[in-house]
């Protein structure tokens, strides 16, 4: 029995290790820049994700004797919600806000917003696009020039103007913005699916399958769609940053995320009018959308080079040289 | 243009967004009858391009003069910061250049890590902090304002065009090296090299020739996203361009200047992709459009 479990746990760490020693594995941590931004994005979306455990106190709670605290002070917090009052010493990492909320529990619930609208705006314009670049990319004919022009046409109109007509028509809500993302950005994803699905349905792979008698659909789904993952994938990576600066911008117009409801973005707006009595409002949120978008972007980028084999090689050799030479690889 | 007609008239009733909340019935009836909203849907639709072909789009409800007016009023103020700030974000094209001569050498590394810095930052943050900094702090520039385009306003362009610019670099930088670098892997520039032609001249001669379509596409569509992408800008800055009119204009409820900017955003638009096919066939000559 005892025998048993001791074979059970050597062969679970010998799992581990080969893991550990993949040369793939090895080369991700010993490229420290990619490291740090793929941390960092952990890091984000589990506050986010957990932030009623993660903030240090109350979202909404204002303590207007405790407004715009400089970052790192502490403050006597008065709760008279009981009926003898009670006061609780406070400790704000980021300082407060106009309202004397804490700087830091607005960013993790900010945070938990402008995530997820960025999250399902990509999802629903990835899908969207892989959907109907499928299509044009499989059937062609006429299904394909529909499509395409359509592309065309969208192609033409700048997003920001899109995604304002498109709000202005609406109304800013939560779905409205992820609507706007699946309206304007869907176009990325149905050219590159239509553009792979297209030289693949000429491989011989799917004429075998169609030989066997498979359907279209068999084909699509089996064949098809999963050499279709890492490209996508990929593009979604690099459209997040994109979608985050864009969200940030329409929450500071106005048109985003509206409050009680908070996000990085209104958080800037709502900030700006106190820039000058006190900066940590701006700078804290600005600083948190710019370290989140630049983790996309180098996470998007590390993704394509993994991707793409030749690229690959190239930055597994790197991170072997440089590490080899003693030196920290970029 | 269509889509923009379509999108207002079908998707929501333009009614709602020129009257208020709260508005009574016979209120929504009168001003349906004053804007011509209540004839059918075809004849709006005729008439609206026949509005658009002779450029008139009825008068502003919030200033009370015709909205082309207004439009062509603020096209050369946004023109302008346009046309500079991306002039100035053509220094990145030389930066990429240089990095993609010894690449993954220091200076490639340096401008890799810096564009990607720089292309994360939400501009009119940036635009935030150097008002903060600059116009402050240091009290060097003014903090917003406009003062005609002559030489008494330059200094107001000043803080747009650093908040602007670095982005465009950024993005210039990227392409441009990115671009360059995967030429040099090609044949033709080890033959150049085999035939013993200077580095310099295989860079500039073969491989920048070779890049250039793909760094002139990007700064084509960069152009064109000026055109409608400062918005944010504009609006810190308070510089009255398209951008700043199209969001006041929404907030107002100015149905004719939304249209208006809409139209003219659209045709700047128009008018830098066809520069740019226009420039594909002089760089290609085996692009042709027939």
């Amino acid at each position: 029995m005892q025998n048993d479990i001791s074979l059970e746990t050597s062969s679970k760490s010998n799992i581990l290790s080969r893991f550990w020693n993949h040369q793939l594995v090895q080369a991700f941590l010993s490229d420290w820049i990619t490291l740090l931004s793929t941390l960092f994005l952990v890091l984000v979306i589990l506050c986010a994700a957990f932030a009623p455990l993660v903030a240090p106190y109350p979202y909404e709670e204002q303590q207007l004797r405790l407004r715009h605290l400089p970052p790192l002070s502490t403050g006597e917090a008065k709760n008279v919600m009981v009926s003898p009052p009670t006061t609780e010493q406070r400790f704000f990492l980021f300082g407060t806000d106009h309202l004397g909320r804490d700087m830091l529990t607005r960013l993790i619930y900010g945070g938990r917003i402008s995530i997820s609208v960025r999250a399902l705006g990509v999802v629903v314009s990835g899908a969207l696009g892989l959907l109907l670049g499928v299509m044009a990319g499989y059937y062609r004919g006429i299904v394909d020039d529909i499509i395409m022009r359509t592309v065309d046409i969208f192609m033409s109109v700048p997003l920001l103007l899109l995604a304002l007509i498109v709000l202005y028509i609406l109304g800013p809500s939560f779905i409205n913005i992820i609507i706007v993302f699946a309206i304007a950005r869907w176009m990325l994803y149905c050219r590159v699916a239509r553009g792979v699905v297209m030289s693949l349905r000429e491989q011989a792979f799917v004429d075998a399958a169609r030989s066997i008698g498979a359907k279209d659909s068999r084909i699509i789904t089996h064949h098809i769609l999963p050499n279709l993952i890492t490209p996508i994938l990929t593009i979604a990576a690099l459209e997040v940053p994109r979608n985050i600066l864009t969200e940030t911008t329409l929450s500071f117009l106005g048109f985003g995320i509206q409050p009680p409801d908070s996000s990085w973005g209104l958080m800037l707006s709502q900030g700006r009018d106190y820039i000058v009595r006190a900066w940590w409002v701006v700078i804290v949120p600005g600083m948190a959308i710019f370290l989140t978008a630049l983790s996309f972007n180098l996470f998007g980028v590390w993704l394509r080079a993994v991707s793409d084999p030749l690229q690959r090689w190239r930055w597994l050799k790197q991170t072997k040289e440089s590490k080899k030479a003693g030196v920290r690889g970029s | 243009m269509g889509l923009l007609f379509l999108a207002i008239n079908v998707l929501g009733d333009p009614v709602e967004l020129l009257v208020d909340e709260d508005a009574s019935e016979e209120a929504i009836a009168i001003i349906r009858a004053k804007y011509g909203l209540d004839r059918p849907l075809y004849v709006r639709f005729a008439d609206f391009y026949v509005n658009l072909a002779t450029l008139d789009f009825e008068t502003s409800l919030r200033h009370r003069i015709p909205a082309r007016d207004i439009v062509f009023r603020m096209l050369p103020n946004t023109a302008m910061l346009a046309l500079v700030a991306w002039g100035v974000g053509i220094v990145g094209v030389p930066l990429g250049m240089i990095a993609a001569r010894r690449p993954r050498g220091m200076i490639d590394r340096i401008v890799n890590i810096l564009s990607f810095a720089v292309i994360s930052i939400p501009e009119f943050w940036l635009g935030l902090v150097l008002i903060l900094v600059l116009a402050v702090n240091a009290g060097l520039l003014p903090t917003s304002g406009f003062n005609g385009l002559g030489p008494t306003g330059w200094v107001y362009l000043i803080l747009p065009c650093l908040t602007l610019s670095p982005r465009v670099i950024g993005r210039n930088a990227q392409i441009t090296r990115a671009t360059m670098i995967e030429e040099m892997g090609k044949q033709y520039v080890s033959t150049a090299r085999a035939k013993g032609l200077g580095e310099n001249k295989v860079l500039y001669a073969h491989v920048l020739k070779n890049a250039a379509i793909s760094i002139v596409t990007l700064m084509g569509d960069e152009l064109a996203g000026f055109m409608n992408g400062a918005t944010a800008v504009e609006i810190i800055f308070g510089w009255p361009g398209l951008g700043k009119l199209l969001v006041d204009a929404i907030t107002a409820r100015d149905l004719p200047v939304v249209t208006a900017s809409v139209f003219v955003i659209a045709l700047m638009v128009m008018g830098i992709n066809l520069l740019v096919d226009l420039i594909y066939t002089w760089l290609d000559p085996r692009v042709s459009y027939s």
